[in-house]
């Protein structure tokens, strides 16, 4: 071809495109479409894979992970199908696979890590009262002692009452009469005698005698991460502490997840409060919604779950803080019987100040539209103070209770630093749920020491005075003869349990004694993990680093497999990808439709055009001509409704990134890394339409510029037939 | 005299229409000479289109030859043909068949563009003087739905004439035209045979625009009655 026949097709092309306008117009507006899609939704699921990259590479899995290539399972962080801790194996020598794969070029840091489950439980309400009652005790503070008396004794006296009626009805008389007398015992004027002067005894009698009367309190079962925790904090950048501090490098320590804590372990009263707060203020329903007059009315039934923890002096000062809010916050008048939760409330004796407290306290978390925002404020200020909203916090000491990976239980006691936050996956349920810890905790719990760690316990128990009892016993003491499978730690390969043969007096002492110790990095690095979390220099190289990384392992004989944040994540990760399947889908039935559309249009606008076509043979147009004109016409079309399309699509998701695309639930949450998604475009985003839009209007306009090829000279000749 | 512009030997174009075979010229032998101005004539379904067709390389017969200003056709591609029709030849269609998207200028400096050696300059010189030749200057912004059918012939003969062709091709030019106007278009082409050299050969059924004509051959079903030098078409040697 020559320029003056590329001039006369680009003129040809102009002026047909101008002339058609029904036939332009309707194929414009279908690529425009399409490419304005094509660019929103790779665009839309960049920015969300990017987000949530970071917040999956910076939160807990690094650029890679690595792990036993024996293990049964796959690593999944976020967790996989089962709730169940997954079988990954197990890298034995830390130390090594650290000097080995951090020899690297690309490697920044490698974090080791093991994850698994453990239980934590919380004492009931006898247990705190007297855990604050030994810290009052210590420091001598009398008047503290002396209200938190008066508390113990109002659940003394509450525990009566109950033991009273349950003997009405139970047919365990023996457990409910000795209840009782126990009970008398303690409440008996010479019991208190001494007190003052010296009340540890008498704690330790309520300890022993009293608590294991009360109620149960609550197993919380959950994920945790135990790992190098300096070298996590470092690499980590979304871990943020919310309150109380990081553990000291060097220290045993214990980091509790906030989602964790605000969603499963709150006090109940609170947590109600919140979820109808945020049903009715950030969701904007009404209170009358039935799933929200539901929890409403739930509520106002445990309001004992306050009440249980005041003592008589906050007691007092509420009941005078809940007339204020009462009269400063009514509710709107009920008009629909359903909404009348009078008959919710507990009887009301006026002579009884417990009682009156109760019906203000009931009527108080009676909350309704109007006056939810004031009551919940209320509750953070006035209520929230008096009770103990967690049960943990930070400067407690916990104890985990884990299974070996030999399959017996283990407790370990650690400290509880602080809580922290994953920034971005905070509100996220898929993958808020893990705790973090040190990871000698983490060994200690999961049943790996070395020699050195066996040598220096062993050090510590005889600085502490704890003697060797008989094994089998001490585990029956330690952990009552529940049927935990207990096997003997000598026997288990690998694993030593230095609970074994402890004395029970001694074990406090030998915790604390543990706990105070500090470790080196050293003895972090020096040890088992199960996977290290491997942060990269330029993760613009993570495929051939990757590859690299599992030769590295592979001529040293680590059986070592390296794999992505993606793989490693779990289903999680997994998601995006899914996501861009379907929206691979969904595009492609839009171009295939489009295709039909623009194909079709085309052969009409073709056979329409054979006098013309012909004719442009007749005179000396060669057929590539005819062929290249209605590519370029297509092409053109494309070009300027598919740049169109795509600028609009650029401009939207611009004006987007600056608004902001809030997250309306919690999956949406976890896609967006936070709670909105500020999304970009990039080149690559306007290639793809591009891409697609040559493509397609290649392949739509194959077929009827074949025919208009075809069309032979002659027809010009012949006026209509 | 010189040899003939374009020789017919023996031509026979068949088409296959379902299960027969049409016969549209059954061996056509006939020679024209350059400079001439001769119209194929004969009732219709005679096969004037056809043998236009056969001349004008828009198509190639079953059996026979043509001969095109000296080039034998038979052997050619689609692309050597192609090529010939752009350089020798000119066409004027029945029904005008202007690029509708092109005004009368752009419509008349299509074939030149086609030929691709041709400098702005020069094209724009030669289709000024040829809008000026079949008298549209005023119009030659305009595009063919804006002029009459007389003005769209006009524009057809002057893409038929831009590139100087050695013979032009008419298929009945003046039938979709009334009779005055169907006059002047014919005077137009022998004016324009008369000064520019061009061998112009058409057909129509119109006796006062064969009247015109300098022969006229005349057919029937396919073969030539009257060769307007007084030969039937089985009795005529080849030159
Ligand atoms: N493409 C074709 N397919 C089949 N038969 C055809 C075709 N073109 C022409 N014919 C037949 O060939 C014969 C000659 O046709 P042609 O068009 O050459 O006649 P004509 O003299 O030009 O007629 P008219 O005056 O009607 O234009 C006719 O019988 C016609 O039906
Ligand atoms: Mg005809």
């Amino acid at each position: 071809m020559n320029p003056y026949e590329w001039r006369l097709i680009a003129r040809l092309s102009l002026h047909n495109l101008l002339n058609h306008r029904v036939k332009s117009l309707i194929i414009g507006v279908i690529i425009l479409m399409g490419s304005f899609l094509v660019v929103v939704g790779t665009a839309m699921l960049d920015s969300i894979e990017s987000s949530m990259s970071r917040s999956i590479i910076s939160s807990l899995a690094g650029h890679l992970q690595v792990y036993s290539n024996k293990g049964k399972d796959e690593l999944a962080i976020f967790g996989g199908m089962m709730m169940a801790a997954e079988d990954i194996g197990k890298m034995p020598d830390f130390k090594q696979v650290k000097q080995t794969l951090s020899a690297d070029p690309n490697v920044k840091a490698i974090i080791p890590m093991g994850i698994d489950f453990a239980t934590i439980f919380s004492g009931n309400e006898i247990d705190d009262v007297l855990e604050d009652m030994r810290k009052a005790a210590k420091i001598n503070d009398q008047a503290a002692l002396t209200d938190l008396r008066r508390k113990l004794m109002q659940l003394v006296s509450m525990m009566r009452q109950e033991f009273t009626q349950q003997l009405k009805i139970t047919s365990n008389i023996k457990k409910y009469t000795d209840g009782l007398k126990e009970l008398d015992v303690v409440s008996a004027p010479e019991f208190w005698k001494d007190f003052e002067t010296n009340p540890l005894p008498v704690l330790d009698h309520f300890d022993s005698k009293i608590a294991g009367l009360a109620a149960d309190g609550v197993l919380y079962y959950f994920r945790y991460v135990g790992t190098d925790l300096a070298a996590f904090q470092e690499n980590f950048d979304r871990l943020k502490i919310v309150r109380g501090e990081m553990v000291p490098k060097g220290k045993r320590g214990f980091l509790f997840n906030n989602k964790i804590l605000e969603d499963y372990v709150k006090n109940k009263v609170a947590r109600d409060l919140d979820w109808i707060h945020r049903k009715i203020i950030e969701d904007q329903k009404p209170h009358n919604d039935s799933e929200v007059r539901t929890r409403i009315r739930q509520n106002m039934r445990q309001f004992r779950k306050v009440t249980f923890q005041l003592t008589p002096a906050n007691a007092e000062k509420l009941e005078a803080e809940l007339d204020n809010i009462l009269k400063e916050t009514p509710r709107a008048p009920v008009t629909d019987p359903k909404d009348d939760f009078s008959k919710n409330f507990a009887p009301l004796d006026p002579n009884s100040r417990e009682s009156r407290l109760n019906r203000k306290l009931q009527d108080f978390l009676w909350v309704d539209s109007g006056n939810i925002a004031r009551r919940y404020e209320f509750f953070y200020k006035v209520v929230a103070p008096m009770i103990k909203l967690y049960p943990f916090n930070a400067g407690d000491t916990i104890t985990l209770r884990g299974l070996t990976k030999s399959g017996y239980m283990k407790a370990v006691n650690v400290k509880v630093y602080g809580v922290f936050e994953f920034e971005g996956l905070g509100k996220s349920d898929l993958a808020g749920g893990h705790s973090l810890m040190d990871i000698m905790t983490f060994r200690d719990l999961y049943g790996f020491l070395t020699d050195d760690k066996k040598k220096e316990l062993a050090e510590i128990k005889s600085e502490t005075g704890i003697k060797e009892v008989n094994q089998d016993n001490a585990e029956a003491e330690l952990f009552g003869s529940a049927a935990t499978p207990i096997e003997k730690a000598a026997e288990s390969d690998g694993t030593f349990d230095e609970f074994a043969g402890l004395q029970l007096t001694g074990q406090k002492e030998f915790q604390d004694a543990l706990m105070a110790r500090s470790f080196d990095q050293e003895a972090v690095d020096n040890g088992v993990a199960l996977n290290a979390a491997i942060i990269l220099k330029d993760p613009g190289k993570l495929r051939e680093t990757q590859m690299r990384l599992e030769e590295t392992a592979k001529a040293a004989k680590l059986d070592l497999k390296v794999v992505d944040w993606q793989k490693a994540s779990g289903i999680v990760g997994q998601f995006v990808v899914l996501v861009r399947v379907v929206l691979f889908i969904a595009i492609f039935i839009i171009f295939a439709v489009a295709l039909v559309i623009i194909n079709n249009s085309m052969v009409m606008a073709t056979m329409e055009r054979v006098m013309e076509i012909g004719t442009m043979r007749a005179i000396g147009a060669q057929s590539r001509l005819v062929l290249t004109l209605f590519l370029s016409e297509t092409l053109l079309l494309a070009t300027i409704s598919g740049g169109l399309g795509a600028f609009l699509g650029a401009g939207f998701i611009s004006w987007l990134g600056r608004q902001g695309i809030p997250a309306v639930t919690d999956i949406l949450v976890f896609l967006f890394s936070g709670p909105k998604l500020f999304p970009e475009w990039g080149v690559q985003n306007l290639v793809i339409a591009f891409a697609m839009i040559l493509m397609i209007s290649l392949i739509s306009t194959f077929y009827p510029a074949l025919i208009a090829t075809r069309i032979r000279p002659a027809v010009a000749m012949s006026p209509k037939e | 005299m010189s040899a003939p512009i374009v020789q017919l030997s023996n031509v026979v174009k068949e088409y296959p229409l379902g299960h027969v075979t049409v016969t549209a010229l059954d061996g056509v032998s006939l020679d024209i000479d350059a400079g001439d101005f001769i119209t194929i004539a004969g009732p219709s379904g005679s096969g004037k289109t056809t043998i236009l067709n056969m001349i004008g390389c828009v198509d190639v017969p079953t059996r026979g030859e043509v001969v095109v200003d000296g080039q034998p056709t038979r052997t050619l591609s689609d692309r050597a043909l192609t090529s010939l029709r752009l350089h020798k030849l000119g066409f004027i269609f029945q029904s005008f068949n202007l690029i509708p998207v092109l005004s009368v200028a752009q419509n008349v400096e299509f074939p030149l563009l086609l030929q691709g050696h041709i400098g702005a300059a020069e094209r724009k010189k030669r289709v000024a003087e040829m809008v000026e030749k079949v008298g549209l200057t005023p119009q030659s912004g305009q595009r063919p739905s804006e002029l009459s059918g007389g003005q769209r012939q006009r524009v057809a003969i002057a893409r038929a004439l831009v590139t100087r062709p050695r013979i032009v091709m008419a298929d009945e030019p003046t039938a979709n035209l009334d009779s005055v106007t169907g006059q002047n278009i014919i005077e137009l082409m022998r004016h324009l045979n008369e000064t520019e050299q061009t061998t112009f050969i058409f057909s129509t059924h119109d006796p006062k625009v064969m009247a015109h004509a300098k022969r006229i051959v005349r057919i029937k079903d396919g073969k030539v009655e009257d060769d307007g030098r007084g030969n039937a078409s089985n009795n005529q040697a080849a030159a």
